[in-house]
């Protein structure tokens, strides 16, 4: 009896925390809010900016079309295959408020 | 044996709540949000440094002394993809932007994907460290391609389970829907029984080792660990190892890295 006891103990403490492992998504939304105040002085003197939408290399250069965001994906294949690197901004990019957040921030 | 189960069940549900805050308040937090950014810019560059357009990265949410041995270390999985952002001001940079399958906060049962940037992978975080694997650049374009497509959300399932098997759709975690969008870019397919053909073919997941005590009462009493869709046999889903182990077995890995504060570690490839 004792030693189901202690087992099933060992069982459950490392599955609780085996199983909520990937439940690091769960706090990563409320991360994100927190993390939204946290560098939102950051945002206000430019270090930092809220994305308002997302673009894939094709679509930045080729607008719509599945042949130009090929070609475009390629030239960016080519460029990593150069071992030229590709520019990244310096400032963090921030999600933007979900809409429910964005609505309460306005009342 | 009743007294147990009363027991477990306050294990199971005492025990779960700390383990969530431990990931809001261990090193490498919000708290520390002086680390996670500059961090969070080292990986985007070391990315970007090595052209690298699409990637696969792993984040270590929990401390992996908690975590059995066979799961490895990293809890969560994302699809980094080189993207040019545009901000409230019509301004444009460019970044990574992450397309993540996210266990949901209000019903662990159920996921969402969520795209967001470097530094909000890392805000919740037990320790600053990332898996990375570049695919090769015929799979980045073959990825770029399914994400950008309606099967990136046709091959995602909103029910969720931690041990989620790979070659079946009634739960998911986001390994198996890594796996899933993987096998989608290699064969052209966004077929679920063809998926999970090349999968049992010729992709190994983890096994789960877990005593049947754990795995019946788990399925009870914790949301997210739903285990009817291995039908009784060993418990067995997808890791950020199994991963990595099929892309460089079949030579669709570029590179293999792992990045530190301190560090950035490049493996060796087999045959590369």
């Amino acid at each position: 009896m004792k030693t189901t006891f202690v087992a099933a103990f060992l069982f459950l403490a490392g599955a609780t925390g085996a199983l909520a492992a990937p439940a690091s998504g769960a706090a990563s939304a409320q991360a994100s809010a927190d993390l939204s105040g946290a560098v939102g002085q950051s945002v206000g003197n430019g270090a930092a900016i809220v994305g308002v939408s997302v673009a894939m290399p094709m679509m930045a250069v080729g607008g719509l079309g599945e042949a130009i965001a090929t070609a475009s994906f390629d030239q960016l294949k080519d460029a990593g295959r150069a071992g030229r690197p590709l520019p990244v901004t310096d400032k963090t990019v921030l999600r933007g408020p979900a809409p429910d957040q964005a609505l309460k921030a306005r009342q | 044996m009743k007294r147990i189960l009363l027991i477990c069940f306050f294990l199971l549900t005492g025990l779960a709540a700390p383990a969530a805050a431990q990931m809001s308040s261990a090193a490498g937090t919000v708290g520390n949000i002086e680390r996670v950014l500059p961090f969070a810019k080292k990986v985007e560059r070391e990315l970007a440094e090595r052209g690298a357009v699409v990637a696969i990265v792993a984040r270590m949410g929990r401390d992996p002394a908690q975590m059995p041995g066979d799961v490895g270390k990293y809890t969560h999985v994302g699809i980094w993809v080189y993207s040019e952002v545009t901000a409230a001001d019509g301004s444009t940079v460019n970044t990574y932007a992450i397309y993540n399958l996210y266990q949901d906060a209000d019903d662990q049962g159920r996921s969402t994907l969520v795209q967001d940037f470097p530094v909000e992978f890392f805000a919740s975080v037990f320790e600053l460290n990332a898996g990375i694997v570049i695919p090769t650049p015929e799979l980045q374009a073959e990825l770029l391609r399914v994400v950008t497509s309606p099967a990136y959300r046709a091959l995602h399932v909103p029910e969720y389970s931690v041990v989620a098997n790979p070659y079946e759709w009634r739960y998911q975690n986001c390994t198996n829907f890594i796996m899933a969008l993987l096998v989608a870019a290699i064969y052209d397919t966004d077929d679920r029984r063809t998926i999970s053909g090349h999968l049992r073919a010729h992709y190994e997941p983890r096994d789960i080792k877990l005593g049947g005590v754990t795995r019946a009462l788990g399925s009870v009493f914790v949301d997210g660990f739903a285990t009817s869709d291995h039908r009784g046999a060993p418990l067995r889903t997808s890791t950020y190892d199994s991963i990595v182990a099929f892309l460089t077995r079949y030579g669709l890995a570029d590179a293999v890295l792992e990045v530190t504060e301190s560090n950035v570690r490049e493996e060796k490839i087999a045959g590369r």
